[in-house]
């Protein structure tokens, strides 16, 4: 009569399975939670982060004796503060940059706010576009 | 030798109970991510889209009652319909750009203040404007208040109250009462008197006839302006009839031309009709219309006459009913109504005739709207010879009567009569000015010594072109056109009496 017993190869098979089995998991989970952080990452530091976007919602225009001043009403409408730096007065026409205008002083602002910008001589219809430091650009046709 | 039975357990083992736990926590953890992972891209695109479809869906702005001045400030309250979700994504801005706007030019700003009411189908909105002071500015001329809203996704909506280009006119409905109309001629909104109008609307309102004759009409609250409504009497296209035509023989208002026939004839070749190797071509058509101008069905009389020969030249096209017999002792007068349009001033010339038949032979006598023709020297005019006085000629302008007269009665003679020859039996009973784009009546008396026993054979119209280059006296001569050109003579008929 043969007994049949399990030896101890089967245990340490069983065993080793198991550990390949858990480490295999463990590498692929660790590849697919990278791999969903880096993703996230680049989400929340591209159209999730917090970012300056702001519209020109309209404009007053006047001329004084230095020449044409323009008050633009400008919106924030993102989740971070704007900084306004300058701007470029461009020929509605053609396109081709008139002057550049920058601030000395950056415009920070949150929500609503009233801008001026001295543009000489130049007279409207020109288009303004507004440069903020995370890069956005913003304007309108003023005129 | 027996048989080996082996008894093999269907129990799990502790190994592949840890193995399916592993599977089962690293199944949930990756459900949970996906989830987690797909409800914020599902979050950023739907807010990508509501924020894409907001920016082109209409939104409608209109203001519900006229600014108002408090204090410094200058209130406005608008309504917002349209689509609803650009306002529910998030806070909407509580902030807006004022603009006032001088008649000087210059602009006055200010930040603004906003109070949102949501109500169910739209969004009202109260706007606080601290630009009370502009208005004294420069005699506080205002020309249109501006509202810029921003909304909570970069988006804007404006409104424009008053731009001052208001029209009214008062037309007189009775001897008591006007209806006014006050026309909004502007691309903003305007009150008024309360009646808010749309930009390039108007509004109606009946009105009592002041006793004075002019109204005062207010224009919004705070930027007064008085309109005048202007009084207007109102004109409506009318045909006049032609008395011939209430007691009368009538040969055409029906709107018919059944039994007229046409034929036209030249200085250059009297046959020559509409063939052009005649040297001049002259033709017409004549259609019933529909209701144009006032007319019932009127006849669109159209002719031409087209130049292959040098000036001068004369053409001739008409219209004729023939076969009557009208006593033209008793019915002795004709007319039509006739709207001379689209001609060559100084050219062509108009005309209505009856041919009347007595024992002595006939005679053709003809109406004609006359035109300013250029007196002689007759030897330009190649004048077919003498012409047959008639104490019926206007004598206003004798000498330019008998320069055209001629080539008119002979083309006239040889078109009704048949024979160029008896061009003294053509006399133009009656001649007024010619009057362009408007109803006149044209009309003629019969003599009355055609005799008792006279009577109307034909009636007809038609038109009697001149080509020439001769120049008012004093001037000099124009150079001839080329062969070619074309001179139209287009009218209106609506009535053809005889009466």
């Amino acid at each position: 009569m043969v007994v049949l017993r399990l030896g101890l190869s089967e245990i340490m098979g069983a065993v080793l399975i198991l550990v390949i089995s858990v480490v295999f998991g463990v590498a692929l989970l660790t590849l697919f939670i990278n791999y969903m952080h880096y993703s996230l990452q680049a989400l929340y530091n591209g159209p999730l982060s917090p970012h300056c976007q702001f519209s020109v919602i309209g404009y007053a225009i006047n001329k004084t004796t230095s020449g044409y001043v323009v008050a633009l009403g400008l919106y924030n409408y993102g989740n971070a503060p704007c900084i306004i730096e300058g701007a470029l007065v461009v020929n509605a026409t053609t396109g081709n940059v008139i002057t550049v205008v920058t601030y000395s002083n950056p415009i920070k602002f949150n929500g609503f706010t009233i801008i001026k910008l001295n543009v000489g001589s130049i007279k409207p219809p020109f288009i303004v576009r507004l440069y903020s430091r995370d890069g956005y650009v913003g304007g309108g046709l003023v005129g | 030798m027996g048989t080996w039975v082996v008894g093999l357990s269907g129990r799990l083992g502790l190994g592949e109970v840890y193995v399916f736990a592993v599977f089962i926590i690293a199944a949930v953890v990756f459900l949970v991510t996906m989830v987690y992972v797909l409800n914020l891209v599902k979050g950023f695109l739907a807010n990508s889209l509501v924020k894409a479809s907001a920016a082109s869906e209409p939104v409608n702005v209109m203001p519900q009652s006229p600014p108002a001045l408090v204090g410094s400030n200058i209130l406005v309250n608008i309504t917002i319909t349209g689509n609803p979700q650009p306002y529910s994504l998030g806070e909407l801005p509580n902030n807006a750009l004022c603009v006032i706007r001088l008649i000087n030019g210059t602009e006055f700003y200010a930040k603004g203040l906003v109070t949102y009411n949501p109500v169910a189908g739209y969004l009202g909105a109260l706007l606080t404007c601290p630009l009370g002071y502009a208005l004294t500015q420069s005699s506080g001329q205002a020309v249109d208040l501006s509202i810029y809203l921003p909304r909570s996704d970069g988006g804007v909506v404006s409104v424009t109250l008053y731009m001052g280009h208001v029209i009214a006119y008062a037309i007189p409905i009775n001897s008591t009462y006007n209806e006014v109309i006050a026309v909004d001629n502007s691309t903003g909104w305007v009150f008024v008197n309360g009646t808010r109008v749309p930009p390039h609307g108007s509004t109606s309102f009946i009105k009592e006839i002041p006793s004075s004759g002019v109204y005062t009409l207010s224009v919004n609250g705070i930027i007064n302006e008085i309109v005048p409504a202007q009084r207007i009497i109102v004109q409506t296209a009318s045909v006049p009839v032609p008395p011939q035509c209430i007691n009368f023989r009538v040969y055409y208002d029906n709107g018919s031309l059944i039994g007229f026939n046409s034929a036209g004839a030249s200085s250059n070749a009297p046959n020559a009709g509409s063939n052009p190797s005649n040297n001049i071509a002259i033709y017409g058509t004549a259609t019933i219309t529909n209701n144009v101008l006032g007319a019932t069905a009127p006849i669109h009389y159209s002719s031409e006459m087209i130049i292959t020969a040098g000036p001068p030249e004369y053409a001739m096209w008409i219209y004729y009913a023939s076969g009557y017999s009208i006593n033209a002792s008793t019915y002795n007068s004709f007319a039509a109504t006739i709207y001379p349009t689209l001609y060559t001033p100084n050219e062509t010339m108009y005309f209505v005739f009856v041919e009347v038949s007595n024992s002595s032979g006939n005679y053709v006598y003809a109406s004609i709207l006359s035109i300013n023709y250029p007196a002689s020297p007759a030897s330009n005019y190649e004048a077919p010879g003498s012409y047959s006085t008639s104490s019926y000629i206007n004598t206003i302008n004798r000498k330019k009567t008998i320069a055209i007269g001629a080539w008119f009665q002979t083309l006239l003679a040889y078109l009704v009569l048949g024979n160029a020859g008896d061009y003294g039996n053509v006399i133009i009973v009656h001649e007024s000015s010619i009057l362009e784009n408007t109803w006149q009546v044209v009309e003629g008396m019969i003599p009355s010594n055609v005799g008792s026993s006279a009577d109307i054979v034909e009636v007809g119209f038609g038109t009697f072109f001149v080509y020439s280059n001769q120049a008012p006296p004093g001037q000099t001569a124009l150079p001839g056109p080329p062969n070619g050109p074309w001179y139209p003579g287009s009218m209106y008929i609506d009535y053809l009496c005889v009466g």
